[in-house]
């Protein structure tokens, strides 16, 4: 018996897996599930037995965490509201439609939804949110989820043609798998999570104890070597587990087809590939596939607004064996940093920037002071930052600024006490603008929390942009500019009570023109503990999926209602503006509704103050 | 140096089905060792740090199959190694004569740098079989060795842990040896010109 039997084989394969399975591709195995997606969608599904990745103790039940979800407007729904795990049946209540000329960027007064109105044009279609994931196979729903548990499938999905067409490669996979050496404790979990599942036929949604464990992030090179992990893994498993990443992602290549994700019961593996640099996140928390996509590729632009593309590639074209961790060091803390915010914030996954909330005049002022002269050929971007978020952004007529440089920026600073307790010369990738070289930033914090930022293309403009801080702060102190900045810090943030609407929790408004969001701060509930923020989050992040068909829907829904027994949430979008709610659990449709509106309406009287609507141009 | 990052190096373990790759590395990674054999498929992954010159060092150890028809992870699985360790059995002129198959193979499949200077060690293994039913002498090894280019030679045996340890310090330091052979080179990359024709829009209106 060699150290691997004992060690890593749990009981389950030993009893369940033939070494060659009857048939290449069909292989039935207790107590796990595990879906592997790759491509685009699901085409194809074959069998395969595997199990990694696993955890012990904290797994969750994917159905528990998701809700029910309908199209507001169906007429052939609403009766079923407040019941919960059932989609809406037919009934007799009224329908809900929008109304309203989409055509108008401007909108005066502001959309309206209408409760009760004539036909629902806008509905779309229902979605069921459950355990098999949108691509994973056309089998869906709770039941054919809890099925599934039942008979122990294990299913992998390619993109178009069969990824592993003899089953040799199966087999590899399985053998890889079963021989890793990280997955030593799957046994108790997989059988635990097994247990639970079966006695509970009828999963009960939204689950408060259900706990998600922080998400783990990974990047490592095409060579399988380790380049970050966001977890305190031990060295020697992370060392073996991106070896073991990249074997499977490899797998998949050889057939000209990228591995997307694996669906292991309530854990996904999310992979992003971008040679040399492939990167892979495990998460539990029931999220769509491209929320994770997006985290990563977050991580891969930052990472590059260190190493700039160009300098990585060049590395790794000169040894395939390169190992960038030491070009990349002391990055690590900007990398955390960045996947902390990333969790909550909604402005990652929007590409939006969400600016301080000030008064506009203030804002106006500011932004007269920091226009810059002429002389300065290079000067590409002109920043006032406070409170971590941006006062107003100058920029030269024919550039336009990427969010996500922005958030790039934006981290960055927030990331080193050193940036803003000295003034600096930064040179920083700005991947969405050119991901070849880098920019230079000139840096200085004028009090704790309000900095200057000055971007320029000369790497030589240093001194220059030091003499005209001194301009600009001679301009930002008259009329006590500075100190008025400085106090709006702490009223950024502001109520849901605000707007004034019963029973509204929470909501996250975006304007589609400005490219920003605005969202109040997190209150009771969900002030208390992380676990109903992550779950709110989750369900906005599945809002935002249906309303942007990004799971590969036939067709984006404009509105979407889903309810748990914990709250409700809807989704609208328009032309110019995109609004997730959050609302008491309790409330009718139509005053679900009302406070919608009642949102879009208070909206149109702060834009002024939440977004950066004039900044000038130079 | 000693502040200096923790090295990861990868090394590929290639040789015929049989000759003990599975066994040596679980004698250097675990320190244990089975007589029962059991084809490795695919490809197996072992951690093991160690210090090499007051370096520590992780090892990622990439296990093989020896056996034509699970071989099938090419291109991808041999990039980037830093060291190849290739194994034979000394009872067995059949492996030894598969280590050029071997080397080939590597050299074509991983394409490194510098194919001349790329750190190789070859293991003989299961030095502990009787004599009489030895098969390769030490001469011809090392002759083949040092016509390769003056691969290091070590005589193993898995089963008796003999020369494991020292087999695998040398395989670290000569891998090393090749990393730090390149320093980062401080290539500043170009300057960026914003009047460009790259104008964008990106539809944010701030």
């Amino acid at each position: 018996m060699s150290p691997h039997d004992d060690r890593n084989i749990t009981s389950v394969t030993k009893r369940h897996l033939p070494p060659f399975p009857p048939t290449p591709h069909r292989t039935t195995s207790q107590l796990s599930t595990t879906t592997v997606s790759a491509g685009r969608h699901d085409t194809s599904s074959r069998k395969l037995l595997s199990q990694t990745f696993d955890r012990p103790a904290n797994s969750m039940q994917r159905d528990a965490s998701s809700g029910d979800v309908d199209t507001l407007g169906n007429p052939r729904s609403s009766s079923q509201l407040d019941s919960r795990n059932e989609l809406m049946t037919p009934s007799s209540s009224r329908p809900v439609s929008i109304r309203g000329d989409l055509s108008p960027l401007s909108s005066s007064p502001p959309y309206q939804l209408d409760e009760p109105a004539g036909t629902s044009s806008l509905m779309q279609r229902s979605t069921s949110f459950s355990s098999s994931s949108s691509h994973s196979s056309s089998r869906k729903g709770k039941e054919r989820a809890i099925e599934r548990l039942e008979f122990h499938e294990v299913e992998v999905s390619g993109e178009s043609t069969p990824v592993l067409p003899d089953g040799g490669a199966a087999r590899e996979l399985r053998s890889l798998v079963r021989n890793s050496t990280m997955d030593a404790e799957v046994p108790s979990s997989v059988k635990s999570r097994a247990a639970s599942l079966r006695g509970e036929h009828n999963p009960s949604h939204g689950t408060p104890n259900r706990s998600c464990s922080p998400r783990r992030y990974y990047v490592l090179t095409d060579a399988g070597k380790p380049v970050f992990a966001s977890s305190e893994d031990s060295n020697e498993s992370m060392t073996s587990l991106v070896a073991l990443a990249q074997t499977l992602i490899s797998i998949f290549a050889e057939d000209d087809d990228r591995i997307r994700s694996i669906i292991k019961g309530g854990q996904r593996i999310a992979f992003v590939l971008k040679t040399p640099l492939y990167l892979f996140c495990v998460s539990d928390w029931g999220e769509p596939e491209h929320v994770l996509r997006v985290q990563l590729e977050y991580i891969h632009l930052h990472i590059l607004s260190v190493v700039t593309s160009t300098q990585l590639s060049r590395a790794f074209q000169r040894r395939s064996n390169f190992d960038p961790t030491r070009l990349l060091e002391g990055t690590d803390n900007f990398l955390r940093n960045l996947i902390a915010r990333s969790q909550y914030d909604f402005s990652y996954l929007t590409s939006t920037l969400q600016p301080l909330r000030m008064p506009p005049a203030l804002r106006d002022t500011a932004a007269a002071a920091l226009m810059p002269p002429a002389r300065f050929k290079d000067l590409l971007y002109v920043l006032l930052v406070a409170g971590g978020h941006i006062v107003t952004l100058l920029r030269p007529r024919k550039h336009s600024i990427h969010p996500s440089d922005l958030h790039l920026l934006l981290n960055t600073l927030a990331s080193s006490t050193t940036l803003r307790s000295s003034e600096t010369w930064l040179p920083i990738c700005f991947p969405k603008f050119n991901p070849a070289g880098f920019v230079h930033a000139y840096i200085s914090f004028v009090l704790p929390d309000v900095g200057l930022v000055f971007v320029s293309a000369d790497r030589d403009a240093f001194e220059d942009l030091r003499g005209w801080k001194d301009i600009v702060m001679e301009k930002l102190e008259t009329d006590k500019t500075l100190a008025k900045i400085q106090a709006a810090i702490p009223q950024h943030e502001y109520s849901v009570s605000a707007v004034g609407s019963p029973g509204l929790r929470h909501f996250i408004y975006k304007s589609r023109q400005h490219v920003q969001i605005t969202s109040p701060a997190w209150e009771a509930p969900y002030d208390q503990d992380a676990l109903s923020r992550q779950r709110v989050v989750t369900m906005y992040q599945r809002l935002h999926d249906a309303v942007h068909s990004r799971s590969g829907q036939s067709s984006p829904l404009k509105l979407v209602y889903t309810k748990s027994e914990n709250e409700a949430c809807l989704a609208w979008i328009t032309k110019p503006f995109e609004l997730y709610i959050t609302v008491t659990p309790h409330l009718t449709k139509s005053a679900v509704v009302a406070a919608a509106n009642s949102v879009a309406r208070w909206m149109a009287g702060e834009e002024g103050k939440v977004f950066l609507k004039d900044a000038p141009v130079f | 140096m000693a502040s200096r990052k923790k090295v990861l190096l990868k090394v590929i373990i290639l040789g015929d089905s049989g000759v003990g790759k599975t066994s040596l590395m679980n004698q250097y990674v675990n320190k244990r060792f089975s007589n029962q054999y059991k084809a490795t498929i695919g490809a197996d992954f072992l951690t093991r740090e160690l210090v090499v010159d007051d370096r520590v060092v992780t090892m990622q150890l990439w296990d093989t199959a020896g056996q034509e028809r699970f071989q099938s992870l090419g291109v991808a699985f041999y990039r980037g190694a830093d060291c190849c360790v290739l194994v034979y059995d000394v009872n067995s002129s059949k492996s030894f004569e598969a280590l050029d198959g071997w080397r080939d193979e590597f050299l074509v499949q991983a394409s490194p740098h510098d194919p001349e200077n790329f750190p190789f060690v070859v293991l003989g293994n299961k030095i502990d079989m009787e004599e009489s039913k030895r098969m390769v002498s030490q001469k011809r090894a090392m002759t083949w060795c040092q016509a390769k280019g003056n691969i290091p030679y070590f005589e193993t045996s898995a089963k008796e842990a003999i020369n494991v340890e020292q087999a695998f310090q040398t395989i670290a330091k000569n891998a090393l040896a090749q990393e730090a052979e390149t320093e980062l080179y401080a290539d500043y990359p170009d300057p960026i010109r914003i009047d460009s024709e790259n104008s964008q829009n990106y539809g944010c209106n701030c």
